[in-house]
């Protein structure tokens, strides 16, 4: 399969968007994120065929052209199963976003292109096998991000957008740094920004020892490592629907794909340096978030600081180095994706109809929305791990990887890790009762339940829930193959 | 009604169905044996209970009215579930939301994002006292890069080079 499809869509659209009348705005990035999304299944399919005749080899449908060949930085693509499963989710989450977006009013041309720019963004990242590459589709992502905070946001939208700009662009300046460091640090004759060929040198301890603390940490700025997470809940409660849907849906997933990808995989004994760092940070996310989610009032920042939360659990499950845990940190990027994506929805469509994200002010609304609102506790279910949704499955799997290491430090934070779901049962639990239950609170005027196109961006976040969720062994095949090579090379073969 | 039957005939029923059959891969049962002893005496705690409750709610007597009075504090605990619920509600509103998710959010609002907000307001600050040095004189360059060479200079000739 062609990868350059998978970029290339998303890049036609906009440029369509942009040469096309406004009218036709939403309906071209409707058409163009079920292109993806048809794309997206292709290479998955594709993929798996490759795998079954019998082709083991770790990267698939390889492409390079020259781009920078003097400083070695090269157009080179590839996919394993973990950028597969991420360009999965982006398709997923691409058309879900696009649907809700569909009443978009204000400055609707520019609306759907940034929101495709974004999906170029991320679709370039997961499909780089080259640093520089790799962090020019990062920045690609960030831009858009910006404006649609400081344009389509509520609220102290102005101060969100430059914060959440400031801090990834910090974390973008912190992987910069590392990947230049490195590059420079290395002989002048095999010096490269090719994942494939750094994957296959000897990069001495001594220059992973600092190389790799940076990138893991800028790309952890993106991913809300503790204690760069601040952005996280200003960012996705100023945001528009759509907006925080890709933040917390891909955005975050690039942080914890390039922790993965450009640093635990390249430089693996940097990685066995930091790993006990890492997993206290992540297991301060992971409680520590859960706690101040406990003291949110607004629905947005219940979902914002749930992520922190989260994404804690895909920092744990990289930091615990065994293959169990690393594809459980890549179950949990695909579960959160989905799961965040659907609450943000959700948030979305009960704030048009309530006027208000205070769950204080809200109640008795699964009478007036049953669609809605039932929706809603499918995105809290799976957010608290219930079985049969991707929560558990992601959550399960990183515990019983993390458990896998002996020792009272490893086992500790598995089980802060596992008390968190308790806590993360008492928010959710007690937002969503107190949104449905009892009498009608909101004003809800217009008591009007899901639109269609709400219906169906609901719908097909919740299949993509449901398919990780009852099915897990898809994804596992899918991903197995590309952990373990990580796995190796952290474990030196 | 009918649920109950319904129910009760399961239960009767669900017993006999070979489930350790379906729960192993090899589809050979878990090897259990009755032990009597434990047997006996839950189901006999069991009957006594029915048979008391039988016994003291069937026709309406004021027995039951004078039980619970005699046994004063017992009874009140029972009838409050032992104060489970009480305890463990006691415990997420006293110890989870008030001791540690209170201070976690305020710690986060005001310590972890006051730093960065004080990172942002320490960089306005600096900025602002630092863009005098921009002066557009060139005099004024001229002595920034002589103080520079002499430092420079000063440094390499007292071999304060840190890295070497």
């Amino acid at each position: 399969m062609d990868l350059l499809i998978i970029i290339l869509l998303p890049l036609l659209t906009g440029l369509a968007i942009v040469a096309l009348p406004e009218k036709h705005s939403r309906l071209i990035a409707l058409v163009g994120a079920v292109l993806q999304m048809a794309a997206a299944i292709a290479l998955y399919v594709a993929f798996t065929h490759q795998r079954e005749v019998g082709n083991v080899f770790p990267i698939l449908f390889e492409q390079q052209y020259r781009w920078f060949p003097s400083l070695g930085i090269s157009f080179h693509m590839g996919v394993d199963g973990i950028s597969v499963a991420m360009i999965l989710l982006t398709a997923f989450v691409v058309i879900a976003g696009v649907l809700v977006s569909w009443p978009m009013e204000k400055m609707k041309k520019e609306f759907f292109f940034f929101l495709t720019l974004l999906a170029f963004g991320a679709y370039g990242f997961f499909v780089s096998l080259d640093l520089m590459l790799m962090f020019f589709f990062l920045e690609i992502a960030v831009i858009p991000k910006y404006l649609f905070i400081s344009i389509w946001g509520s609220g102290n939208k102005t101060y969100s957008a430059n914060k959440l700009a400031l801090m990834l662009m910090g974390g973008s300046a912190l992987i910069l740094v590392g990947i230049l460091g490195m590059y420079f640090s290395i002989p002048p004759e095999s010096r490269t920004f090719d994942i494939v060929k750094l994957s296959e040198m000897q990069i001495p301890f001594s220059l992973q020892r600092w190389v790799f603390p940076l990138v893991f940490t800028g790309f952890g700025v993106f991913t809300a490592m503790f204690p760069f997470h601040t952005w996280v809940p200003d960012g996705h409660s100023s945001a528009p629907t759509a907006g925080s849907m890709f933040l917390a849906g891909i955005s975050m997933k690039l942080g914890g794909y390039g922790c993965l990808r450009a640093a635990t995989y390249l430089f693996p004994e940097g990685a066995h340096e930091y790993a006990n760092v890492i997993i206290v940070l992540a297991s301060i996310a992971i409680i520590y978030g859960a706690f101040a989610t406990m003291m949110q009032k607004d629905l947005k920042y219940i979902n914002a600081y749930s992520s922190v939360s989260h994404c804690g659990f895909v920092l744990l499950g990289i930091g615990m180095l065994t293959k169990t845990a690393i594809t459980g940190a890549v179950f949990q990027m695909v579960s959160h994706g989905l799961m965040t994506a659907l609450f943000f929805a959700i948030i979305g469509m009960v704030y048009e109809r309530t006027h208000t994200r205070m769950v204080a002010e809200m109640g008795g609304l699964l009478k007036v929305m049953p669609f809605i609102i039932t929706t809603l506790y499918i995105a809290g279910f799976a957010s608290l791990g219930l079985p049969g949704l991707s929560g558990f499955v992601a959550e399960m799997t990183v515990f019983v990887g993390s458990w896998e290491n002996q020792g009272l430090f490893h086992r500790g934070a598995t089980v802060i890790a596992c008390a968190s779901i308790v806590v993360t049962a008492v928010y959710i639990l007690r937002a969503v009762g107190q949104v449905s239950m009892g009498p009608l609170k909101a004003d809800a005027d217009v008591p009007n339940d899901a639109k269609w196109n709400e219906k169906w961006a609901a719908l097909i976040l919740i299949a993509g829930i449901l398919l990780m969720g009852l099915a897990p062994f898809w994804l596992n095949e899918l991903v197995s193959p590309g952990v373990e090579i990580i796995a190796n090379k952290l474990a030196g073969k | 009604m009918a649920p109950l039957v319904i129910l009760g005939i399961g239960s009767v029923v669900a017993g006999f169905i070979p489930f350790g059959e379906f729960v192993s891969a090899s589809r050979i049962p878990l090897q259990t044996s009755l032990h009597l002893q434990f047997s006996i005496t839950p189901v006999a705690v069991a009957l006594i209970g029915i048979a008391l409750a039988s016994w003291m709610y069937r026709k309406k007597t004021d027995l039951p009215e004078r039980l619970s009075k005699t046994m004063g504090g017992v009874y009140k605990a029972a009838k409050h579930k032992f104060y489970i619920d009480e305890l463990w509600l006691g415990f997420t509103k006293g110890v989870l939301f008030n001791l540690i998710a209170k201070p976690a959010a305020w710690v986060d609002r005001h310590v972890v994002d006051g730093i960065v907000g004080a990172t942002g307001s320490g960089m306005e600050w600096i900025s602002d006292r630092i863009k005098g040095l921009q002066s557009g004189k060139v005099q004024q360059y001229g002595l920034f890069f002589l103080f520079g060479v002499i430092i420079i200079v000063s440094v390499y000739f007292f071999k304060m080079v840190p890295w070497r």
